[in-house]
């Protein structure tokens, strides 16, 4: 569907984006973590076709994105700060659009306007940050395109209204398969949401996992044995890291939930516990088995 | 079907449903200086010779008010088009919409030009309901009115375009508008201040008036920027040729072209920068360094009367703030010290030009030898050396006498060693033609002294250089129509009869050469109280008028008498 491949791109002698590389699946929701700076709008705004590449390619369909408008055509793009013509209304807003996507669908921004509740006839610049958010949301799914590319979408957003805009893309994925890439500098916040995740860091991918796999294939483990740890069992479990806490041990254990537990039991721990992870958990250790330090990337 | 999605889109129509109001403006505009004028006219005026004269007046000399009006517009209608291309919300947000590049410019375009010529040509068809149902046809033709419209078409095209041209290399509007009003002058600004610059350096150095040429209809230069020449009234609508046409559509195809690469080329990711295009911004720089470095140092020389030191010294200040001030502009900084690496390249540039100015390797200070001159042209009259230069084209008397060319030389010596003013109370015109065929002009302009006015006098004697200033001999004889002679307290007498007009010519010819002419030509030297009356001479006629030389009657002077009694 989307593909990305050893995409490269600089600002004057700023390297913006470091080879990266990715590939987003129909239907699923991909989700690009990193810190102000990281890279992840300049990355939006080349994979979108906004921004003209140094090097690699960037695809929908396998055919190259940037001024093509048949593959434009298929792609929605939702800024951090959406623009909006002065003094149009939402109704003056969704009647360009329909001129611009022949895939607009007026049922689709009827219903929404039932679910956001904003009058479409206020002029969209007098409102708050917010509210534009939901507007530039409700006018892209009402586009009907077949990606849908948001930068910070859930930002100033409250908690429910947050919720709500999750679902409402959320129904659009599992209805139509609509394919997402969504960034935020919070991996809390798309914990429940991403099928997919990638961490950018300085311009780089430093890490990209599908969500469900990882979160049941990482585990941590707290045990406690009479004589001390057992040095096979530690050869025998995929460890990833291992704390020490007087006689308890905590670990951090790669692999299946069943055969982790059958195994440290073997060794008849006199305490044993075995807990699914966080996301931000897993990546936390991810990374530092990688070498970065989760703290100086995430916020 | 495909074709009209592909091409007039919803950018167009969203445009337009913006801006309508510009469009509007524009309408009221012209229907306020042609038609409404041609209804008010009629009213008004009765007698028919007036009237042509008015509706002549209207459709060929334009108002400043009404040009500048039509230029705001049109810069206007560029900066809001454009607007959405230059604002980095509004450049992602129009990028991200399935368009290509291409498609926007087109777009654009389009709709820029439906702003201007729905209002014109809303106006072209009032117009020819006046000329039709008012009389108007009797007295004046119709297709005047058709030139009029499709000049102001294409001149707002043309600055319409700037303005595009502009939007598209800045993000800033300010920077826009006051770069779209600027435009037109600045290949004369540069030019001028240029002129002056060298006029420092190289004291005596001959320019062609290249700022007259430049708003001449002549130029393709006054096509290119029109305004000046607009407001100069050398761009006459109703008597724009076919080269004119020419001029103005090549003038349109190439602003077309620079637009369009430009836009295309466009990053978008620079749409914060004041100038988007680094070796655009770079070339500005420089440009601004050397416009205020050649500007601030002749300047400065010409005020203080200074030498080629106060060039020096002047120049590296003009360049320092030309360089700071573009850099700090650039950057949206004033800590921009750490740049300076261009203006010491500059400096260095500087400090190599006007050293080797100052030799005779590129420009000659010093006058040639004796032995290496063939023959002189002189003169200290203006209108001489206009004449000469683009009536004559080249001199067609020479000084040859060794003589007088030595005194030439001595006095080219001495104008040079007299410490400059640039007040320009006093010129002199000197042409040398080297006998191995090459040329030397100077022109001097300054205030000079009384040594000055004695070689003059002594110059003045020589036939050659006579028949350098005085017209009469620069005609050919041929050419002589008409004479008019007017002696005071009598009645002024014609004669058209050639074996006269023959006669007058020699004896005026004789009596200059002979030094028996007690005055000079009239133009020349201010006579008239102690003469007994003038005689012009006509030659030239072009269709429409003549051109004339006049010259005083001698108090002494017995042929007129003669020839009129």
């Amino acid at each position: 569907m989307l593909r990305v491949n050893g995409l490269y791109k600089k600002y004057d002698d700023f390297e913006a984006i470091k080879n990266v590389s990715l590939y987003i699946p129909r239907g699923v929701v991909y989700g690009l973590i990193g810190s102000n700076g990281a890279g992840k709008t300049t990355l939006l705004k080349t994979v979108t076709g906004i921004f003209e590449k140094d090097r690699g390619t960037v695809t929908l369909n396998e055919k190259e994105i940037y001024e093509n408008v048949e593959a434009k055509k298929k792609i929605f793009f939702i800024a951090d700060n959406p623009y909006f013509y002065p003094g149009y209304t939402v109704k003056d807003m969704a009647n360009f659009y329909k001129t611009v996507y022949e895939t607009w669908d007026e049922v689709k921004y009827e219903r929404l306007r039932g679910i956001f509740k904003i009058d479409e006839n206020k002029k969209v610049r007098n409102m708050s940050k917010g509210m534009q958010k939901q507007v530039a949301i409700w006018l892209g799914l009402s586009t009907n395109t077949d990606v849908l590319i948001l930068d910070e979408p859930l930002d100033g957003l409250d908690a429910v209204i947050r919720q709500r805009v999750k679902k409402l893309i959320f129904h659009e994925v599992i209805d139509r398969q609509l394919t997402v890439l969504i960034s935020s500098h919070n991996l809390r916040e798309l914990e429940d949401f991403c099928d997919y995740v990638a961490i950018l860091h300085s311009g780089e991918v430093i890490l990209e996992k599908e969500v469900e796999k990882l979160k049941s294939s990482i585990f941590k483990v707290e045990v406690a044995f009479n004589d001390g740890m057992p040095e096979e069992l530690m050869k025998r479990i995929k460890l990833i890291k291992a704390v020490q806490k007087g006689r308890m041990w905590v670990l951090v254990v790669e692999g299946e939930r069943i055969e982790i537990e059958k195994t440290i039991q073997s060794y008849n721990p006199i305490l044993f516990d075995i807990v699914s992870l966080t996301l931000e958990e897993i990546f936390m250790y991810e990374m530092e088995g990688i070498g970065y330090e989760y703290e100086n990337i995430n916020y | 079907m495909s074709m009209r999605t592909s091409t007039i889109n919803s950018i167009f129509k969203n445009d337009l449903k913006r801006f309508w109001v510009v469009g509007l403006m524009y309408l009221i505009l012209i229907f306020l200086n042609i038609p409404l004028n041609m209804l008010i006219s009629l009213s008004k005026v009765t007698d028919k010779e007036e009237l042509i004269f008015t509706f002549t007046q209207m459709f060929n000399y334009q108002s400043d008010y009404f040009i500048f009006c039509i230029l705001i517009l049109s810069i206007l209608v560029g900066m809001l088009l454009i607007r959405e291309v230059q604002g980095y919300r509004s450049n992602i947000h129009i990028f991200s919409l399935p368009f290509s590049k291409k498609n926007i410019f087109i777009n654009k375009f389009f709709a820029g030009f439906v702003l201007f010529f729905t209002p014109i040509f809303v106006n072209f068809l009032i117009t020819e309901v006046i000329y039709f149902a008012f009389g108007v046809n009797e007295l004046m033709k119709k297709s005047i009115i058709l030139n009029y419209y499709i000049m102001l078409l294409l001149i707002c095209i043309i600055f319409f375009l700037q303005s595009l041209v502009i939007g598209i290399i800045t993000s800033n509007s300010l920077f826009h508008i006051s770069s779209g009003l600027l435009i037109n002058f600045i290949p004369f600004i540069f030019i001028s201040v240029l002129n002056s610059f060298l006029n420092v350096v190289f004291y005596g150095l001959h320019l062609e008036d290249s700022v007259t040429l430049l708003t001449s209809n002549k130029s393709f230069i006054a096509y290119l920027f029109p305004l000046l020449s607009w407001l100069n009234s050398e761009i006459v609508f109703s008597k724009a040729g076919f080269t004119g046409y020419i001029y103005l559509i090549l003038t349109i195809l190439i602003y077309f072209l620079l637009s369009y690469v430009l836009f295309t080329k466009r990053k978008n990711e620079k749409a914060r920068n004041l100038i988007v295009f680094d070796s655009i911004a770079e070339a500005l720089k420089y440009f601004n360094t050397a416009l205020l470095m050649f500007g601030v140092s002749s300047l400065a020389t010409m005020i203080a009367k200074g030498d080629i030191f106060t060039v020096f010294m002047w120049g590296l200040i003009g360049a320092f703030f030309g360089y700071y001030l573009s850099e700090a502009l650039l950057k949206r900084n004033f800590k921009v010290y750490r740049n300076l690496k261009g203006y010491l390249i500059v400096v260095s540039i500087w400090c190599i030009f006007l050293l080797i100015s100052q030799t005779e390797i590129i420009f000659r200070h010093s006058p040639p030898k004796l032995d290496d001159v063939e023959s002189v042209c002189i003169s200290n009259n203006k209108k001489i050396i206009y004449d000469m230069e683009y009536e004559f084209k080249a001199p067609r008397f020479h000084i040859t006498n060794k003589e007088t060319i030595k005194k030439i030389l001595s006095l080219q010596q001495h104008i040079t060693s007299l410490k400059r003013d640039y007040s320009k109370s006093d010129n002199i015109y000197i042409v040398y033609k080297l006998k191995n065929g090459r040329e030397i002009k100077r022109l001097y302009e300054g205030s000079f002294d009384s040594k000055y006015n004695e070689y003059m006098k002594l110059i003045s004697l020589d036939e050659g250089y006579k028949k350098i200033n005085y017209n009469i001999f620069n005609i050919d004889d041929k050419e002589f129509d008409k004479v008019m002679i007017f002696i005071k307290d009598k009645n002024e007498v014609e004669i058209n009869d050639k074996d006269k007009i023959k006669f007058v010519v020699n004896n005026l010819k004789r009596d200059i050469l002979s030094n028996s002419y007690q005055y000079k030509d009239e133009i020349i030297f201010d006579g008239i109280e102690k003469s007994k009356g003038s005689i012009e001479i006509y030659y030239g006629y072009d269709g429409q008028k003549y051109k004339y030389i006049a010259y005083v009657i001698d108090t002494n002077n017995k042929w007129i008498d003669e020839l009129i009694k």
